[in-house]
């Protein structure tokens, strides 16, 4: 079947990833780009520029282009304040939902979306990292019953990228009910970062329900996010259905903080093993004295080899990563594989919003110092 | 001794300077297999992110638990920074210390695997706080050391 493909939002968001992935899949014909009518100027042009890059339409009125007959599927990405209402008017207009993660910015558009898709039977995806090699990798482990009873998943997802500052650290003091999560300079980090573990964590665990939740928010890096009032950092302990504890760390940690995208690791921890997975082992390494940070030791004429410790010949510098082909994510491909065979995506609306109460307790947690439970 | 070793060693490593300050620490300890240091070990990585984070500790919240084979503790310090510490059984496997501290230039990671004859005492000054982390986990509350 070939599917017709709406994308919601251009420029400057994940679609950029998303719409091509859609765009390179035989199955699909993109549509056109489109979004609300009233945009303000800039994601307007934004948009423009997506259809232009994707050499089709820009369709400035998202109740006219949902109106075609020839749109079965939306790829959603917009700014997550106006995710939610966006996607309700996508699924009241019967279309299947591929959608940014978090689900939306706040949990009654989501729970009302995740209400309309069920009415109206639709098939949904989240974007997550569950498709990437290191989720396939969890999972397999995980499946593998090598682990024996899983009782603890740990995850530490930190980006390396932006310009950290040289403030001093101030204990945050978060708001409970947060209500803009992303602007051209900055972003809430918990809530965009965070949302892939905790989505992890549920998929793997075969949709087990989150149940209690610790966190702490930071301001560590980036002078923006501090004029924003927009976390950088999060830290999560998570209790959830089973006895599983899930314990996470997620931000934006500045770009000299990993020498590729940043810190990916997962712990996993049952009763009978556990295994650690390193998101970022598949990497090569060159290191040499022609790299700028490298640092060759002084040559000492009693030792010029190094061949002795009490010469100390210390080197240092900066080992240049790069990574082996293979690791886009697939996770258009697998959408529309599973909607092929009728079926729902592994990570769906309903996981989402689950996902989205987890990160929304996270904040109440976080401003309030304590334990809270998550509806 | 061998914990103690390794918070100098990491200490002076972020005293010179190169991540920057620490605002993060992920530690596991999975360094025993005997159920009964579950909770000494525990307490002995809190002791250690305290000295590397270098502010007072505000509140502990652990989970997990010895018959669970680990004993997980989320820390928010006194400045706002965190640390989540974990201290676990072998279940049959190597001894390893992994560590990962996030600076705010920066980050130090290490992963170590110290041999058996290397752990043979690894209780020292963190034993102050083994009472509150057994307290807390019983009553799955939160220990508050410093109020605001």
């Amino acid at each position: 079947m070939a599917y017709g493909v709406l994308i919601v939002t251009g420029g400057m968001t994940h679609q950029e990833n998303y719409a091509r992935g859609f765009q390179e899949d035989k199955r699909c014909t993109l549509i056109g780009v489109t979004d609300e009518r009233d945009v303000d100027e800039r994601r307007a042009r934004l948009n423009r520029k997506l259809a232009e890059d994707l050499k089709i339409p820009y369709l400035p009125d998202l109740d006219q282009a949902l109106a075609r007959g020839d749109v079965n599927v939306v790829s959603i990405c917009t700014e997550h304040h106006r995710q939610g209402r966006v996607a309700i008017r996508c699924a009241e207009a019967g279309k299947h939902i591929y959608v940014d993660k978090p689900l939306a910015g706040n949990v009654a558009e989501a729970r009302r979306l995740e209400a309309i898709v069920k009415q109206k039977e639709l098939k949904s995806q989240m974007f997550t990292h569950t498709q990437m090699p290191q989720g396939q990798r969890v999972r397999r482990i995980y499946q593998s019953a090598a682990l024996g009873d899983l009782r603890a998943i740990h995850q530490d997802l930190q980006f390396a990228k932006g310009y950290p500052g040289n403030f001093s650290i101030d204990r945050r003091k978060e708001d409970p009910e947060p209500k803009m999560f992303l602007l051209p300079d900055a972003k809430r980090e918990l809530f965009n970062i965070g949302v892939y573990s905790l989505a992890m964590a549920r998929w793997l665990t075969g949709r087990k329900n989150f149940l209690t939740l610790r966190a702490v928010t930071g301001n560590y890096f980036f002078e923006t996010n501090r004029k924003r009032d927009f976390e950088d950092f999060g830290s999560m302990a998570v209790t959830m259905e089973g006895g599983i504890v899930l314990a996470i760390s997620a931000g934006r940690t500045g770009w000299k903080s990993h020498p590729g995208g940043g810190h990916f690791r997962t712990k996993l921890f049952g009763s009978k093993a556990s295994v650690f997975i390193d998101g970022m082992a598949s990497h090569g390494e060159i290191s040499s004295d022609r790299q700028m940070n490298w640092k060759t030791p002084a040559e000492n004429p009693e030792d010029p080899m190094g061949f002795w410790a009490s010469t100390d010949q210390r080197k240092t510098g900066g080992t240049e990563w790069f990574f082996p082909p293979g690791s886009q994510s697939p996770d258009q491909k697998a959408f529309l594989d599973r909607l092929e065979k009728g079926l729902d995506g592994e990570v769906n609306i309903s996981d989402g919003v689950r996902v989205l109460e987890a990160l929304f307790a996270a904040y109440r947690s976080a401003a309030t110092g304590t334990v809270v439970k998550i509806s | 001794m061998y914990l103690d070793s390794l918070g100098q060693q990491i200490e002076s490593r972020l005293k010179s300077g190169t991540i920057g300050k620490a605002v993060f620490v992920r530690a596991h300890l999975q360094l025993t297999a005997d159920h009964g240091l579950l909770l000494p070990l525990a307490a002995e990585g809190l002791e250690l992110a305290q000295r590397w984070i270098a502010t007072p500790v505000h509140a502990v919240y652990p989970l997990g638990g010895v018959p669970q084979g680990f004993i997980n503790l989320m820390v928010d310090f006194s400045g706002g920074e965190a640390a989540l510490i974990t201290a676990e059984l072998t279940l049959g496997g190597e001894a390893v210390t992994q560590l990962l501290i996030t600076g705010q230039h920066g980050s130090l990671r290490l992963d170590e695997y110290p041999e058996p004859s290397q752990l043979t005492d690894l209780t020292g000054n963190g034993q102050r706080w083994l009472r509150g982390i057994t307290t807390a986990l019983a009553t799955g509350r939160q220990m508050i050391t410093v109020r605001e």
